[in-house]
This record gives C-alpha cells, structure tokens and sequence, in this order.
C-alpha cells in the first residue's frame, strides 16, 4: 500500500519520493498525539491525523517541489532525501528520540478461516488497502480530476493546454498520497510502534514499486507479494542475512532484464 | 591571460603547502577529509556532469576501495600498492553496476545504483571474516618511504594524489572520450548516429567514476585509520551527488567546492548537533531552488553577466555570438 501511494506521486508527477516512509511515520505520529497523548476517541484522532498529514504534504509541495518541477530526475531525488532528513529530525525534535508503543484498536486474539490464522489487525490492514485501490482505480478511471491527472502525466504542454492547471493537479497528487500513507501510519502504528526512524522500514516501497512496474498500479500490488514471498523463502532457505539483501537484488535483477517492470506500459521513446 | 589565470591557482596550492606547518591537528585533518572526498566528487562529476548518467551508489565504490585497501595492508602488504589495486576493484564493482546502466536510465538507474549501495552495505556488514561486520576493520597507513603515522605527513601525499586525479579529470574531460561523454548526455540516439560508441562510453564512465571513488576509499581509510559499515550508507551515497550538485555539476571544480563545503558545514554545525539534520536538509533544498546550477553555475552566470555589462556598446555583436 505503501509502494502504491508512490506509484500515484510518480505516475502523476514524475518525482520518486523518498520520504515516503518519512510521512507515515508523521502521520503515526499524529495519531499518536490526538490519540494517546490528548485522549481523543479513536475516530476523530484518525481523521484528524489524516487531515495533518494532508496540509503538510501540500504544505511540503508548494514549498519544496513546486519550485522543481522542470529540475532533473536526481535534483528531486535529493529534494525528497532532504525532506526525509528534515522530517525525521523535525520528529525528533518534536516527540523525543525514543520509540512508543501505540494502543492496538482490536483485541490480538487470532481467528481462524479455513485452516489461516488471520488476526483482526491483518484483516483490517488488507480490507482498508482493498477499499482504497478499488477507490482509487475508479478515481482514474471515471472522476475530472482523475482524468486530469492522467492527462497530466501523458504530456504536462497538451495537457495545460487543454485547461487543465497542471500544478492544481500536482497538489491533488500529493494530497491523495497523504491519505494513503496516513491511513497506513495510523493502521501500522499498533504493530510497529511509533518512533521518528520508523519511516526507514519503508525504504523497501521501492523496490516493490519496482518490481511491480512504477507505473503500473496492478504491478505495485504483486511486486509487494513477490518481494514479500522471496524474502521469506530466501530466509529460511539460505540464510537470515540473505533476507534484507532479496529486495535489492531483486530490484537490479528486475531493471536488467524487465526495466519496466513485471507488468509495463507500453511507451516508446521517440527521438 | 594564462599565468593571470594560473597565479590563484598557485596562490592556493601554496596555501594548502603551507597549512601542515602550523601545526593545527583539526585543520590538517578537516583539508585532507575535504581532499579525499573531493575525489570521489571529482570522480562522479565525470559520470554525471558530463556522461550524464546518475549514480547513487559512489559511497558503496568507496566502501569498495577503502576495504579492499585496508584487508591487503592487513595482510601484509605495502599501501602503495593497495591503494591502486583498491581502486580496480571498485572500477570492477562499477563496471557491474555500468552494465544495467547499458539498459536503464532516469529514475530506474537512480534506484538500481542506490540498490546496489545497500547491497554492499549489507556484504560489509555480514561478511564478518574479511569485513570485521558491525565491529569495524582497522585500515593501516603507509609506511613507505617513511612513516605516515601523523596526520600530518600523510596529509602531504593526499593533496599530492587529489591534485593529480583532479588534473587527470580535466585531461579526461578535454579529451575525444571527454566530449563524447558530453555529446551522449545531450542526446544518446544522435550520438550514435555520429559514430559513438554508447556501451563502451558508458561503461568507461562507470569504470573512471568508481576508481576514483576506490582511490578516495583507500586514502579514506588510511586518514581515518579505522572503518565501519555505517559510513558506507545510501545517505553517504546520496551527499556525494548532492556535492557535485551542489558545486556545480560539469564543472569538475564544482566537485571540490562540494566536497569541502560537505566537510566543512558538519565542523561548523558540531555545536547544535540537535539541529544539524535539520538545518542540513534545509540547506540541500534551498541550494536545489535557488541555485539549481550549484556554485560553479552562480558563478558563471555572474560572470556572463558582468562580460555583457562591459561590453553593453556592442549589444548586437554579443546578441549574435550567443544564441
């Protein structure tokens, strides 16, 4: 789900963003505030943390990526570094190095399905991320604005002239993203606990995204299972230092012989 | 017009000349980092400033060459020797990484070269026998012709190499595969058509960016006399392209000024280290929108616009010299 909100940045805007993680962890931590520190009810601190990381996203892509849109690919490489090192310190300057734990919303008791022990976190998690890529989906596929948007990616010049504000339709991206990863950083919270470098952990979006194809929305969703799955199986089979490794190497292996990923998008680069 | 040009060069070098003699450990210290780095700037810059290409990875051929560097001084071996066959295994390292460049670009290649980075990270860390893991590896000094034991011996052949490399850079850049690192960065097709080898242009421009990267590597080890996987992060990798960026890419100077303000500012910031991430990443955004074309650039344009100043009589002259 994670790798999905990118897929939705660079799709649209053509901008890697690194600081994905960075901004689920500011969400969590949001949550975390409204929730346990101020002893909001859950709803309402869900919702709030959710509109935060919106405005700071938006915040965020007036100030720093707007001005960049015309740069090249490695100058908003940096600029979203840049933004996980601002984050994260931001973080901690605000909530203190050490982690917290965060309440978990349902009871850890496992239950059964057909022989799978699932808890009810794991089936929250999965059913929210199904909801918002059917939503998603229908969003680019039938609403204006999601027309817009991928009008925009196609060719920014045709599009602008068609009378679509391309720069509108960058801070609708963004903010789309900031409900992805802020409904993740509140669902994940429970389970990871909050801490200002939790965000690292989602460095491997990536190479999901990758693998998946970066601009094929299907592909993210498979490139998170394949990575998961090789992961697992390269741990038990080999060996647990294998593991952090299968990602990356995957991600190489990918680019050298499917550089478009699992599922591409036919595009011809004409001279 | 040449010795006019050269005498600040001069001047400088025999400012760094004189720095050992007085005797100020921290700045002897602070000027060779800066040296080390700016190689492996300098390096890059010649992969990105003028092939084109990106790499995230330069801390990843650095952790290549100061390793290696350090395991064959471990093992008995002489440094100056090491240090050479330090650097071709990065340049091997990195031509396996130039191969997938072959086929990826854009952000593809950003991601691969920064996977790459992780990958090595992640052998320094588990390949305890030969690395020393997590615990780190000591790296020896040289000791020929005398010992280097003190900063401030070893500082004078790190500039002697810097000042080298970097000259060797500017004969590169100037040289048949110098301008057609240039002519594939404006546009790859066109220059195939003119009868340029793109696969091995591109592999060279790996190869020469990565040995730099390893010569700084082993110099790298040597000044700090010890080494762990943590200063070999994708972090480490990313501060070496915003060095060029920020000096200016295609400048090969750029590189140098890039490397010496990213030793300088951490030195400076030391007493607010609490908000040094901060302040770092606010810096690396503003210098991104504002000065997009890094020092080197600033200056120049300063310096263009000065030139049309003086020579505002003959407007249309100038007009028709540059399109």
């Amino acid at each position: 789900m994670c790798a999905l909100g990118m897929v939705v940045i660079f799709k649209a805007t053509d901008v890697i963003n690194i600081a994905q993680g960075e901004f689920v962890m500011m969400a969590a931590f949001f949550g975390f505030t409204f929730h346990v520190m101020l002893e909001w009810p859950l709803l309402p601190s869900i919702f709030a943390a959710i509109f935060l990381t919106i405005l700071l996203s938006l915040v965020i892509e007036r100030l720093v990526l707007r001005p960049l849109i015309k740069a090249p690919v490695w100058t908003n490489i940096i600029a979203t570094m840049a933004l996980l090192m601002i984050l994260q310190s931001t973080a901690r300057l605000i909530w203190g190095p050490e982690p917290y734990t965060f309440p978990p919303y349902f009871s850890r008791v496992p239950f059964t399905i057909a022989g799978i022990n699932l808890s009810q976190q794991d089936v929250a998690i999965f059913g929210v991320s199904v909801v918002y890529m059917v939503l998603l989906y229908l969003f680019f596929k039938y609403t204006r604005v999601g027309k817009g948007m991928r009008a925009v990616q196609m060719d920014k010049e045709a599009a602008s002239l068609m009378g679509i504000s391309v720069k509108r339709m960058y801070s609708y991206v963004w903010a789309i993203n900031a409900v992805f990863v802020g409904t993740i950083g509140i669902l994940l919270a429970p389970l990871l606990g909050v801490s200002s470098t939790m965000g690292l952990l989602f460095l491997k979006g990536f190479a999901v995204a990758v693998i998946g194809g970066f601009t094929s929305l299907v592909g993210s969703i498979v490139g998170g299972f394949v990575v998961g799955i090789a992961e697992t199986l390269a741990g038990y089979y080999i060996s647990t230092a294998i593991k952090d490794m299968i990602s990356s190497l995957l991600l190489i292996l990918i680019l050298v012989f499917r550089p478009t990923g699992l599922f591409p998008e036919s595009v011809t680069k004409r001279v | 017009m040449r010795l006019k040009k050269l005498l600040p060069l001069l001047f400088l070098l025999f400012l760094l000349l004189l720095i050992p003699f007085t005797g100020n450990r921290y700045l002897i210290y602070v000027i060779s980092l800066a040296a080390v780095l700016s190689i492996g700037a300098v390096g890059l810059d010649i992969l990105m400033g003028y092939a084109g290409q990106i790499c995230f990875g330069q801390a990843g051929f650095l952790a290549v060459g100061a390793y290696v560097t350090a395991y064959l001084v471990k093992q008995g071996l002489s440094f100056w020797l090491s240090l050479p066959l330090g650097g071709v295994c990065a340049a091997v390292a990195g031509l396996m990484i130039g191969l997938p460049a072959l086929r990826i670009r854009g952000h593809y290649l950003a991601l691969a070269t920064m996977s790459f980075a992780y990958i090595i990270h992640l052998v320094l860390v588990h390949w305890e026998s030969v690395t020393g893991g997590p615990r780190g590896l000591v790296a020896g000094r040289p000791t020929w012709p005398i010992s280097f034991a003190e900063d401030q011996y070893l500082y004078f052949p790190i500039i002697l190499i810097a000042i080298c490399m970097v000259l060797i850079a500017r004969n590169i850049v100037k040289s048949r595969y110098g301008r057609a690192f240039v002519a594939l960065q404006k546009d790859e097709i066109v220059s195939k058509a003119m009868g340029i080898n793109i696969t091995r242009c591109k592999t060279l421009a790996f190869l020469i960016s990565s040995f730099y990267a390893g010569i700084a590597g082993g110099l790298y080890g040597a000044l700090l006399g010890f080494l762990d996987p943590l200063s070999f992060t994708i972090m480490d990798s990313a501060n070496f392209v915003m060095m060029v960026i920020l000096g200016g890419r295609g400048t090969l100077y750029g590189g140098i000024i890039g490397a010496t303000f990213f030793t300088i500012l951490p030195e400076l910031l030391r007493d607010a280290q609490k908000w040094q991430e901060l302040s770092f990443g606010l810096i690396f955004i503003c210098f991104l929108i504002f000065m997009p074309n890094g020092v080197m650039g600033f200056v120049r344009k300063l310096q263009v616009s000065r030139r049309e100043n003086v020579s505002n009589e003959k407007e249309q002259d100038n007009g028709k010299r540059k399109p």
